[in-house]
């Protein structure tokens, strides 16, 4: 299969099937598909100075995990749990050497295409107030209000009940907005 | 603000939509979302370099010719260190149970004639004591006191005697 016989129009089911006879072209399509979500998930829970090691962390594992996918799961979430667990590792390394998650978050982002400073100000806030949950209830909340992943799916990701979701949600926006509150943002 | 959840609900009891939906937060939280920084331009073909090194070092199963060699270096040591050691206890044990059945050979068997006899000698002086060698010595009065015993004792002796022989002589 070429790359030319792949469109972005092939189900992730045909990249995968590609992946699983060989295929790097079926991969890279992959890739392209789903990277930014998988970034975006990462740069919210992880440092982005690592981000593109722990991208390529991800799909190499993608790549190595395929064969033993199960049929029945989502692809997108199986993918969002490989990159959760990325994520989670990352964060276990980081926390023996330490302190290098709260110099993360004093740091002001260095790529923004609107340089407002009211907007790196509460892009600088946000990132506080996400470092200061838990990683349940920033995982939660980054997949689902973020990232818009429903629900049920985050529930499968990390088999719990969906009433545990709506829990954590719960906990995380209230913590969260009064963090807001707390410097200054009224909503 | 609306009461927490019950985390133990299951999905069959809950709607898909929050009860707690934060509108204002959730759009604030989405429109200052952390900045997700570009990918560096070389990371989609590293991506694909790092899934095809995965690929050829799952298919290079066999061990290289070094490898190879490696290990039977290992294998020849480990018989000359073990080896030798197990060679030498077996030659050891050989010769000595051989020599021990060269000398249980070389012993003399008693022919069968002879070993007759030595039973039927056995069995009939185990049970006839009047006519054993030893019974009689144990018997003998000079035997027992040794000197020559006073004549009521040598009689008494004799009058046992006569009673276990029967006819008596006296």
């Amino acid at each position: 299969m070429s790359a030319d016989q792949l469109s972005t129009d092939d189900s992730d089911h045909a990249l995968i099937q590609g992946c699983l006879r060989g295929s790097t072209y079926s991969f890279r399509f992959l890739y392209r598909r789903h990277q930014s979500r998988v970034r975006s998930i990462l740069v919210s829970l992880c440092d982005p100075e690592v981000l593109d090691d722990l991208v390529q962390d991800v799909f190499v594992r993608v790549w190595k995990g395929l064969p033993k996918m199960e049929g029945r799961a989502k692809f997108t979430t199986w993918l969002y749990r490989i990159t959760w667990n990325v994520a989670a590792d990352y964060r276990r390394s980081a926390a023996q050497q330490r302190s290098r998650w709260q110099s993360l978050t004093h740091q002001l982002p260095s790529q923004s295409t609107e340089p407002n400073w009211q907007h790196l100000y509460y892009q600088d806030l946000i990132k506080k107030g996400l470092s200061q949950l838990s990683f349940d209830h920033r995982s939660v909340i980054v997949l689902h209000d973020l990232q818009d992943v429903p629900q049920q799916e985050i529930a499968e990701m990390f088999e719990i009940p969906i009433g545990t979701v709506k829990s954590r949600l719960y906990h995380a926006r209230a913590a969260l907005r009064k963090f807001l509150q707390h410097e200054g943002v009224s909503l | 603000m609306n009461q927490p959840p019950d985390p133990n609900l299951n999905s069959s009891e809950v709607n898909e939509e929050p009860l707690t939906d934060d509108p204002a937060l959730v759009n604030f939280l989405q429109r200052y979302q952390p900045a997700v920084p570009e990918p560096s331009p070389g990371l989609e073909d590293q991506i694909l370099h790092a899934v095809l090194d995965e690929v050829t070092q799952s298919t290079a199963a066999l061990p290289s010719g070094s490898q190879r060699q490696t290990s039977v270096e290992q294998d020849g040591w480990k018989v000359a260190r073990w080896g030798i050691p197990a060679a030498i206890a077996a030659t050891f044990i050989l010769f000595w149970g051989g020599s021990q059945i060269w000398r249980m050979a070389k012993q003399p068997v008693p022919l069968d004639s002879d070993l007759e006899a030595f039973v039927a000698e056995s069995w009939s002086g185990a049970f006839d004591p009047f006519n054993d060698v030893e019974a009689d010595l144990l018997t003998d009065p000079l035997e027992w006191w040794g000197q020559q015993p006073p004549p009521a004792v040598i009689a008494e002796a004799n009058t046992d005697m006569c009673k276990r022989s029967s006819p008596c002589h006296e």
